[in-house]
């Protein structure tokens, strides 16, 4: 069965981009997300805010198993396009407890361009824990962050993603009504 | 989709189709998390002429949502026609509140400067960008400017601001002087005076750059660290006046040089109209 999306298609993503854009330039912290359209099954209600903003016809998306109903609302609201493997997707969906694929196999750009990279959409329980560390452009200082139910083994990742900048991944932490950025310039220090 | 609003407009909200407004989002997401690095985008037809502000126009349009407060400057003025115009165009296809207060303003859009009064944390300045690759007249080439930038090849700069001083004693660029973003991509700040420049460094507001013509887009983060380019033994510096502004009186801020008559007569007044007014109504 579909699910209706945003109440004001062109208002309501408007203000979920511009969390989204806060939430890239002031990376890991977290952003409150007020009005949120109903949840899609198997994901959490701010991620499907996320896609209905950012997924149309022109990127592809890749994302373990979802449910059917899942599937045929974002065909229908947002011409989603599935990728067959997660190496070549524009966008890459991990719900809640998902296995994360290795951060290094995904597309990173090349050197002459390196906006061609993939956008992690990572689901987290919540914001509450401590964790890192973090510091670069957006952040004046340091700043410390940590996020519930992370796939194991994330932050070594981040590391090395970090280490290849221009080249890398960006990635959306989602939780049920907030969102933090966490862009490949962001130095992140464990413990 | 389209907000009609009957025997008013029937263009969509701010402009730009939905679709378009998308690409534009997913670009300026890229080039936040690459500060400094162009990102290529699909540029539109918009009403008014390349050259006259269309790659702000459309990063603003992207952006821009009803409970924003708008500002738009040309060289620091409200009042001109190109200021006068994008602002015209916005509150009409959008709705929203204009204002010439700086510290009013969420959305700034500006072509060739920044505000003297210092910005803060959550406002968003859009900038009309002419050339958007610094190293272009130094190299003709996209191809080989693509490459210079992916090794960090930034010597051909160097070379041209030696030369300067070679020829001139110092360095003689005083607008469009290249940064440094985050010590990796080598960036035109758009031609602001060089006066300017470092309001670019770990500014609190997110600073976003188009360029309409040329279809590209490129962003400076909050607090992030931007330098001029400089040598040793010839450090940056910006313009300096001996008079004040002759109007407010103020010995800070960014001065145009106006003729006033046939016999040569001048003065000099603040390039920001919006902080000269509260200069004068502060001294009043």
């Amino acid at each position: 069965m579909l699910q209706p999306a945003f109440d004001n298609m062109v208002h309501d993503s408007q203000r979920m981009f511009r969390h989204i854009l806060t939430a890239l330039a002031e990376p890991l912290l977290p952003q409150d997300l007020p009005q949120l359209p109903p949840a899609l099954p198997g994901l959490l209600p701010a991620t499907a805010a996320v896609l209905y903003t950012l997924i149309d016809q022109d990127v592809t998306l890749w994302a373990p198993a979802l449910p059917d109903s899942t599937v045929a609302s974002l065909r229908f609201h947002c011409g989603l396009q599935l990728a067959a493997q997660a190496e070549q997707a524009d966008f890459i969906l991990l719900p809640l407890g998902s296995t994360l694929p290795p951060l290094a196999s995904l597309q990173a750009g090349s050197a002459e361009y390196p906006d061609r990279s993939a956008t992690l959409l990572l689901e987290v329980a919540d914001f509450t824990i401590d964790q890192v560390e973090a510091s670069g452009p957006g952040i004046a200082g340091s700043r410390r962050f940590g996020a519930g139910q992370l796939p194991a083994g994330f932050w070594a990742q981040w590391q090395a993603n970090h280490a290849r900048f221009p080249l890398g991944v960006d990635v959306l932490l989602i939780s049920a009504s907030q969102l933090a950025g966490l862009p490949r310039s962001t130095l992140v220090k464990e413990g | 989709m389209t907000e009609a609003r009957p025997g008013q407009w029937q263009y969509n909200f701010a402009f730009l189709d939905e679709n378009t407004k998308r690409m534009l989002r997913r670009a300026l997401l890229k080039a936040v998390a690459i500060p400094g690095y162009q990102v290529p985008f699909g540029s539109r037809e918009m009403p008014l002429p390349y050259g006259w502000g269309t790659g702000g126009i459309q990063l603003t349009a992207s952006i821009i949502g009803q409970h924003d407060v708008l500002k738009v400057i040309d060289q620091g003025a409200d009042d001109t026609t190109n200021a006068v115009n994008i602002r015209r165009f916005f509150a009409r296809v959008t709705g929203v509140a204009t204002t010439s207060h700086t510290t009013e303003a969420s959305l700034i859009q500006t072509r060739h400067r920044i505000p003297e009064t210092p910005l803060r944390p959550g406002q968003i300045v859009v900038f009309q960008v002419p050339e958007p690759e610094a190293l272009r007249t130094l190299e003709a080439s996209e191809v080989e400017t693509r490459k210079l930038h992916a090794h960090q090849e930034y010597g051909l700069m160097h070379v041209k601001l030696y030369e300067d001083i070679a020829r001139f004693g110092h360095i003689a660029t005083s607008y469009d002087y290249p940064v440094m973003v985050n010590q990796r991509y080598l960036a035109s700040p758009s031609p602001i005076p060089k006066f300017d420049n470092p309001k670019l460094d770990m500014s609190p507001a997110l600073l976003l750059f188009g360029a309409g013509r040329e279809k590209r887009l490129y962003a400076i983060p909050p607090y992030t660290r931007v330098e001029s380019l400089a040598f040793d033994d010839h450090p940056f510096s910006v313009q300096r006046w001996e008079q004040a502004c002759a109007l407010c009186g103020s010995h800070d801020s960014y001065l145009d040089e106006i003729i006033t008559d046939d016999a040569g007569a001048r003065m000099f007044v603040c390039s920001d109209t919006d902080y000269c007014q509260q200069q004068q109504e502060g001294v009043a």
